[in-house]
């Protein structure tokens, strides 16, 4: 038996699942400077017998830690330490109060090219314990290529400062960008003391409740994180943003992994897009926002759109515009000013289609603002305009977040010949006012659209379900002599003969061990990208520099075996 | 130093395409290597989540915008891989972007190069096969015509350090486009031309500019021919579009030529030019040099600060400019000016007969291994800047190809098309090509 619980922005979910079912859902108010408190409501709030609890076999949890932290300023000050090398200044990367950087610098290629000074990192380190910071990140421009000069600061800044926690940028990410390591090394800093605590607080809740069951967090690309993982990595899972809602769909939808799907989820106060390929979410090009900054973490590529039922009507220049306000919710479920919902009601009266809640109350709102505003000459004409700008700004939302997809860079002549590679086929339409919104949304999306049926917790069920994520770069140079894994502080001796194949291999092989320390060993491990270039030195020497990503993208656990 | 300088004031498109299946030769300089470090260093910078700055992937160019400059012989799929149709096309994604305003600027990082190649092109010389600065020029001159009907004026600045001798080519004739080209003297490097007294056609005199700089001339010296020689250019032409060749090979580390232009130079260089569009042209320093300058140029066009760009191989003698070259440098800008002002009344080469002006040229393309030779004709006329005609010999019968030039006068579009016509029938040539530059005409 499987536990989903995702503490989102206003109510808290949980669901038991066994054998494909759900057995037990329960939903409290999300309390968010207490989320812990949250999750031992929400389970004492489960129907059920306190046996199931303890005969649950995972528990998966989603959170907003955060974004809460974020926004209420309780994150940790962090002491920065920078080199850089060659290229643009480190300090246009600085984040925070406490930053130091240090001489000495790597190229492109990972090579040395001004020696290290850790001794000034080591002063700076004693400094900032002085002022009570206690988190500190270590990142180096083009660490993922080589990660020496970071461990060396690393263990420099330990020796000097063994209180503080350390972060180091190669760590969290192969991938090369900067400004963005720095922020997710920064961040990552910045949330382990509020972390550690949520996760201890979390683990208490969870056995008081009596469950005893291997823990995950879930992460922003619709991933899961074991919890003793996510210690070490706090960053990885402080957001899931809608990933639970889109893994939950992903459940009870099983068909619109079967081809290029859109999944419009249109709630009171947005609309939130995202994007099916190949049998799982789409995932963001780089990395999610955090506080304003741009970093590494990965996250599925979703859109949140103003757009709700409960959004306001409103007018500007003789139009109907619907939203983003929202104050309160629709007249036919006892709100005070037309939304939405309201005009779908009133054209679902009119052309004896589907309404929610009560329509001719909504009607008389619809007369009211049609009278009041001179928007259109009656409450039908009011309502079909504003049903328009909703499915119009819907629209161009979903080409918007198409064209992103379908715009990323492509570097070869193979790719650039074979054109985009995104085309939704279908559209799955859920949350409050989806019946009511399916037919114009066809009309306007010029696509098929199914509004599976309404399954609360939905979002619950995803967290329970979802399977861990992981991703991963190799690097090799033949003509150095070493293959490297930055994040797994993987580097081997290879042979002048090392292939793309053995790069590829190695990186599954790498991958598959991290996964079997979470005890999941046989999960589809997939190459994304693997690049083969011939270089030259200087001397005109042949080697070969290979790149190899390998990843496992988001997917569930087959509901029936649990 | 906040994050918040990070916001471009111009905003910026980057059309990059790095070509990581295409090369040459596997030894060859221009190989899939080529920027592979530029995208690490670019990507490492995070200069794509830079507010303002985009990149883009190009669209391939098709045959027809490629013939719409070039007479590619035997047929244009021979001349013209899927590479230059990738590197053309990038370089017409980047006019695009500004021309539909999408961006203040475009910079289409893309190989391969293109300004060797010339008019007429049977392969490759200088790395080059079609010249994606022409086929770009001629996009716009046939998609964004003026509203008014009147002739685009257009700049190019060629800063590469070779000589960019197949833009001269294409734009030697043509009083609308000013080519300016800023290169190591072609006494002391490929393609050994580019001098002072080559300044245009009978009908576009003074519309060539070469500004042949000695070996060894750093950021103050191209600074200075630049701001003494470049810019009154630039000011009394009054161009609608200025565009920057912007090739690297000039950089103190490249190992195909002997300038010493820094990353920060080139991005003053390129500040005070100001193009709307620049082009990657040479340049093959590929590690020492490329990502750097292309990271400079890219935040230069972005009217960001690129003066704490570190190079790993700089040292401070390397900015050290003889007084020597300054003075030679001062004295050429001063020749460059009064080339422009007061050109010669002939071109420099050739002469006339029979109502044309006509030289004979003999082409090398230096990567294919082909011998050319021309016989190049321009109709003298009083109207417009004249009719075109090519004779070219490459390995077998004569071809000859007919420009009628855009803004052409009636009757040299007559005449173009009677003397295809008359050619055709005796069957003198292999082939007989005609190319109308005015949209309108060739259809």
């Amino acid at each position: 038996m499987y536990l989903g619980i995702d503490a989102g922005g206003t109510h808290t979910d949980a669901v038991l699942v066994e054998q494909g079912h759900v057995v037990a859902q329960a939903k409290v108010p999300t309390q968010h400077d207490n989320l812990p408190a949250s999750v031992a409501a929400v389970l004492a709030a489960l129907p059920c017998e306190p046996a199931a609890l303890a005969a649950v076999s995972r528990v998966t949890v989603g959170t907003t830690l955060a974004v809460n932290a974020v926004v209420q300023g309780k994150l940790d000050p962090v002491g920065l330490v920078l080199s850089a090398g060659p290229g643009l200044a480190p300090e246009r990367a600085a984040l925070g109060q406490h930053v130091y950087v240090a001489g000495g610098g790597l190229d492109h290629r990972g090579q040395e090219v001004t020696r290290l000074d850790v001794q000034g990192a080591c002063a700076a380190a004693r400094a900032w314990v002085q002022q009570g910071v206690q988190a500190c990140a270590v990142v180096g421009k083009f660490s993922p290529r080589n990660p020496e000069h970071e461990q060396q600061l690393a263990k420099a800044v330990h020796r000097a400062a063994p209180g503080l926690s350390l972060t180091q940028g190669h760590s969290l990410s192969g991938a090369l960008n900067f400004p963005r390591r720095v922020a997710t090394a920064y961040y990552n800093a910045a949330f382990t003391h509020l972390h550690t605590q949520f996760i201890d607080a979390l683990e208490q809740a969870l056995a008081a409740a009596g469950i005893h069951a291997p823990a995950y967090l879930l992460k922003a690309d619709g991933g899961a994180l074991p919890f003793a993982l996510s210690r070490r990595e706090p960053v990885q899972s402080a957001l899931s943003g809608p990933a639970a809602s889109v893994m939950g769909l992903l459940a009870l939808c099983p068909e619109l992994a079967q081809q290029d799907s859109l999944l419009l989820d249109i709630g009171g106060t947005t609309t939130d897009i995202a994007l099916f390929t190949a049998g799982s979410p789409v995932l963001e090009r780089d990395g999610m926002r955090l506080g304003g900054r741009a970093t590494l973490v990965r996250s599925l590529a979703t859109v949140s759109l103003g757009i709700g039922g409960d959004s306001l009507l409103h007018g500007a220049g003789g139009q109907v515009l619907v939203g983003p306000e929202r104050r309160g919710r629709a007249v036919a479920f006892g709100g005070h000013e037309a939304t939405l919902l309201d005009a779908l009601n009133v054209v679902g009266l009119a052309e004896q289609g589907l309404t929610a809640g009560d329509a001719e109350a909504s009607r008389h709102a619809l007369d009211a603002v049609a009278q009041r505003t001179g928007w259109a000459e009656d409450a039908l004409g009011c309502a079909k305009a504003a049903r328009q700008a909703a499915v119009q700004a819907i629209a161009a939302a979903v080409h918007e977040l198409v064209q992103h997809i379908n715009a990323a860079p492509v570097y070869t002549l193979a790719a650039l010949m074979e054109g985009a590679a995104l085309r939704p086929a279908a559209v799955w339409l859920v949350g409050a006012p989806a019946a009511l919104l399916r037919q114009p949304l066809a009309q306007g999306l010029g696509l098929p659209v199914h509004v599976p049926p309404h399954a609360a917790c939905a979002n619950a069920v995803g967290a329970a379900l979802t399977q861990p994520t992981a991703s991963l770069t190799l690097l090799a140079d033949t003509g150095a002599g070493f293959m490297r894994v930055p994040t797994a502080d993987i580097t081997r001796p290879i042979s002048r003969s090392y292939s793309v194949q053995q790069a590829e291999a190695d990186a599954k092989a790498v991958l598959k061990a991290s996964l079997a320390t979470q005890g999941l060993p046989e999960l589809p491990v997939e190459i994304v990208a693997s690049d083969m270039f011939a270089t030259l030195n200087d001397q005109g020497y042949g080697s070969k520099d290979i790149r190899v990503q390998a990843q496992l993208v988001p997917g569930l656990v087959c509901p029936h075996c649990v | 130093m906040g994050f918040a300088m990070l916001h471009a004031r111009n905003s910026l498109g980057v059309v990059f395409f790095p070509a990581f299946d295409w090369a040459i030769s596997p030894t060859h300089p221009e190989r899939e290597e080529r920027l592979l470090y530029t995208r690490d260093q670019l990507h490492e910078e995070g200069l794509f989540d830079i507010e303002g700055i985009t990149e883009y992937r190009p669209k391939l160019a098709t045959y027809e915008q490629i013939e719409r400059v070039h007479f590619c012989l035997p047929t244009v799929q021979r001349v013209c891989s899927p590479s230059h149709l990738a590197s053309a096309g990038g370089a017409i994604r980047a006019a695009q972007l500004v021309m539909d305003g999408l961006t203040d600027k475009a910079f289409a990082l893309v190989r391969p190069p293109g300004h060797h190649a010339m008019r007429v092109s049977h392969g490759n010389r200088g790395f080059c096969n079609v010249n994606i600065e022409a086929i770009m020029l001629a996009s716009i001159r046939d998609k964004y015509p003026k509203p008014d009907g009147s002739p685009r004026k257009i700049a190019i600045v060629d800063t590469d350090c070779h000589h960019g001798d197949g833009s001269q080519d294409i734009f030697w004739n043509d009083p609308h486009t000013l080519f300016i080209s800023l290169h190591q003297d072609g006494r002391t490097l490929y393609p050994g031309t580019g001098f002072i007294r080559e300044c245009g056609g009978p009908g576009a005199l003074g519309r060539t500019i070469n500004i042949a700089l000695p070996p060894n001339t750093g950021d103050a010296g191209y600074l200075y021919a630049v701001e003494h020689a470049v810019l009154p250019l630039l000011a009394d032409f009054k161009p609608d579009l200025i565009i920057n060749s912007a090739g690297q090979d000039n950089h103190f580390t490249d190992p195909l030529a002997n300038m010493r232009l820094s990353a920060q130079g080139y991005a003053a260089l390129n500040k005070a030019i100001n193009p709307d569009i620049c082009v990657l042209e040479g340049g093959y320093s590929i590690r020492g040099a490329l990502p750097y300058v292309n990271l400079a140029i890219c935040l230069a066009l972005a009217g960001l600060p690129a003066t704490d760009i570190v190079e790993p191989d700089w040292t401070p003698s390397i900015a050290c400019e003889k007084p020597e070259i300054m003075d030679y440098i001062a004295t050429l800008c001063d020749a460059v000016l009064e080339c422009y002002h007061k050109p010669p009344t002939h071109p420099h080469e050739g002469k006339e007969e029979q109502g044309w002006w006509v030289r004979r040229k003999h082409i090398f393309y230096d990567t294919d291994m082909l011998q050319e030779e021309q016989k190049e004709s321009w109709l003298l006329c009083p109207q417009c800047s004249g009719l075109g005609r090519i004779e070219s010999v490459c390995n077998g019968a004569p071809n000859l190809c007919l420009l009628i030039p855009r803004y052409a006068c009636p009757q040299c579009r007559a005449t173009g098309q009677a003397l295809a016509q008359a050619a055709r029938a005796t069957g003198r040539y292999a082939q007989v090509r005609l190319l109308d530059e005015d949209p309108l005409g060739a259809r």
